[in-house]
């Protein structure tokens, strides 16, 4: 299936906030070499950080050492080439991947989060890891939305392959996240995102893509 | 239990909520395997290196005290 533009390049792209400025992030497939390298961008957490600081440290660490063990067995994929030559070989497989969302910081361009999915045998996406990196929780910049978009992103990435359904464990701490992205109350353990929500969760992005448009002129992301 | 709709958040609702909660979670079940996997992992070194020391200490290498 022919994939419009962006997608077509691997960047699903999505608005955020730096610095109270709108600004935009791309979720992007993972290779074995970007992995280590935002691997590597991870500082060891002092004792005295933040349990959220801690968390986001081992989170992305054990998504990583998980993907690198799915690697080893062929059940990994670092690009979404790969992952439609995986589909196109076995409709049935399971295949893990890795998404980094980037965005542009002085001039370069920066990780700002890990999400570690599953397309599952049934073409359903799960979602495994959702992790910020620790940057993102320092006072130098005030970054947001990173969660929310890629989410957003992962929507995008469901829908240009066909995939109808989002799911994971949600846990007492991503739970209340859930229940605000998705506008469903009570969130349990697990979280479903299908049709309804897909739709819900591109219309709020199309309105910040607007409100991007009106303010700078430029042209802003679908 | 069933799920009730609520009114959807604006995005400024939303990152305000983000903003105070980052976006750090792991599915129970992953992080239990991916914690197995790394213990696998020091298991599997500490044997490699358990024989690596077995041997140089026949071949009279190493000198324990």
């Amino acid at each position: 299936m022919p994939l419009p533009g962006d997608e077509a390049l691997n960047n699903f792209s999505f608005h955020i906030e730096v610095n109270g400025k709108p600004s935009l992030a791309k979720l992007r497939f993972a290779t074995r070499t970007e992995l280590q390298a935002y691997h590597r961008s991870l500082a060891a957490a002092s004792n005295d950080a933040s349990q959220t600081l801690k968390d986001a440290v081992e989170f992305t660490r054990l998504a990583a050492k998980r993907w690198r063990y799915y690697a080893e067995a062929g059940e990994a994929v670092e690009s979404l080439d790969e992952l439609q030559q995986a589909l196109a070989a076995n409709k049935c497989c399971e295949v893990a991947f890795i998404l980094i969302t980037t965005t542009t910081l002085r001039g370069r361009e920066t990780p700002i989060g890990l999400t570690y999915c599953r397309r599952t045998w049934c073409h359903h996406l799960a979602l495994d890891f959702l992790a910020l990196h620790p940057r993102t929780l320092s006072e130098k910049e005030q970054i947001t939305g990173v969660g929310s978009g890629t989410v957003y992103g992962l929507v995008k990435l469901a829908k240009a392959l066909g995939i109808r359904r989002i799911w994971g464990e949600a846990t007492v701490h991503s739970a209340p996240f859930y229940e605000r992205l998705l506008g469903l109350v009570p969130i349990l353990d697990l979280f479903v995102i299908e049709a309804r929500e897909m739709a819900e969760i591109q219309k709020r992005q199309a309105k910040i893509a607007r409100r991007v448009l009106a303010t700078s002129g430029k042209p802003a992301v679908k | 239990m069933t799920q009730k709709r609520t009114k959807p958040l604006s995005i400024e609702q939303l990152w305000a909520y983000e903003a105070k909660h980052p976006a750090i979670f792991a599915a129970p079940r992953a992080l239990a395997e991916a914690r197995l996997i790394v213990d696998l992992g020091r298991s599997q070194r500490s044997r490699r290196h358990a024989t690596t020391a077995k041997r140089s200490l026949k071949r009279g290498e190493l000198v324990v005290k």
